[in-house]
């Protein structure tokens, strides 16, 4: 059972991923990453 | 064994994601297309030398931007799904910190269980609510893995001079906050196991809802178990394998796995008839390990 369950989440996941490429959330990603986070560093 | 090669992973890992080197000598940082890639482990993307993305800082970007996390949450539950919480133990830059720190010479403790349910907390109200009302990373504004790897190496580089600092005011309430909140935790570090991973880490908290069902995982054969405990006197998070070996709070660092009794192994692999259940207290033989 856990092997089914495990295997279909994985396919889910995987979906998801996909979807999120093609939904340009790669590109958000990217352009988020790329500046610099000033949250990050404390100062914004 | 298994630790010596976690060590050379966890080496290999933390270069892996922060190998930029071009930043040193120019003050900048990496902006190529690699930034697009998340990471599964909590790695600060303001690291002059980080290649990718951390996934808590997309998560909660994608929660400003009002888009379902489609792309980080598949990353994270794909490799959840195969792995559980193993990159926690083996590839967690900042886990490695924790443990490096841990073997400073302070007084050690343990902390009550129930606190290891704040990551939860901090997962639900931290990093989706509150970025959600107030469109603002508040998780990253304190985080003390951005202060260590983002926020120090920035000072350094304003120090040098950076273009890139340019209009960086480090004298803010903010950074001051960050670092009293990394002082803190490295205190705790020193005296308790991987403080950060048991009662903060959100990608731990969300790693950890995989443990249950991932490919990868841990039995307990309650034939070999004598619940002699010392497993979980190994455990640097504090558990008892032998009690609840799939715990969301493992992160399959496989420290328990010296003793035959636990083994380690993928879901498909064949011979495995040993339970994931742990053996009644007392069923073993007592005295032997």
């Amino acid at each position: 059972m856990r092997k089914i369950i495990a295997t279909v989440l994985l396919i889910g996941f995987v979906a998801f991923v996909v979807y999120g490429v093609t939904a340009y959330q790669f590109d958000e990603t990217f352009v988020n990453g790329a500046m610099i986070c000033l949250s990050c560093i404390g100062v914004g | 064994m298994h630790q010596r090669l976690r060590r050379i992973v966890q080496t290999i890992a933390l270069l892996a994601t922060n190998s930029y080197f071009a930043a040193i000598p120019a003050g900048s940082f990496y902006q190529g297309a690699a930034k697009g890639v998340c990471v599964p482990v909590l790695n600060c993307y303001a690291c002059p030398l980080a290649w990718g993305s951390c996934p808590i800082g997309a998560l909660q970007h994608f929660v400003i931007v009002r888009q379902f996390p489609f792309y980080v949450l598949g990353i994270l539950g794909a490799i959840g799904v195969v792995l559980g919480r193993y990159p926690c133990g083996w590839f967690c830059p900042f886990g490695w910190f924790q443990e490096f720190v841990h073997k400073l010479p302070l007084p050690k403790f343990s902390a009550p269980n129930w606190l290891r349910h704040a990551k939860f907390v901090v997962l639900v109200v931290l990093v989706i609510a509150v970025a959600w009302w107030t469109f603002e990373p508040y998780f990253c504004k304190i985080c003390p893995a951005g202060t260590l790897e983002g926020g120090l190496p920035w000072l350094i580089w304003k120090a040098r001079g950076s273009e890139y600092s340019e209009g960086m005011e480090f004298a803010t309430r903010v950074f001051g906050l960050k670092v009293v909140v990394l002082a803190g935790l490295v205190l705790l570090m020193g005296m308790m196991r991987r403080p950060f991973c048991r009662f903060v880490c959100p990608l731990g908290a969300l790693f950890g809802l995989t443990n249950k069902v991932s490919m990868h995982r841990l039995t307990v054969d309650p034939d070999l178990c004598t619940n002699c405990g010392a497993c979980a006197k190994n455990c640097p998070m504090d558990l008892e394998p032998q009690n609840d070996v799939g715990s969301v709070d493992c992160i399959r660092c496989l420290a328990c796995t010296w003793c035959p009794a636990i083994r380690a192994g993928f879901i498909f692999s064949r011979g495995s008839r040993s339970r994931e259940r742990a053996p009644a207290r007392g069923a073993g033989v007592e005295g032997a390990t």
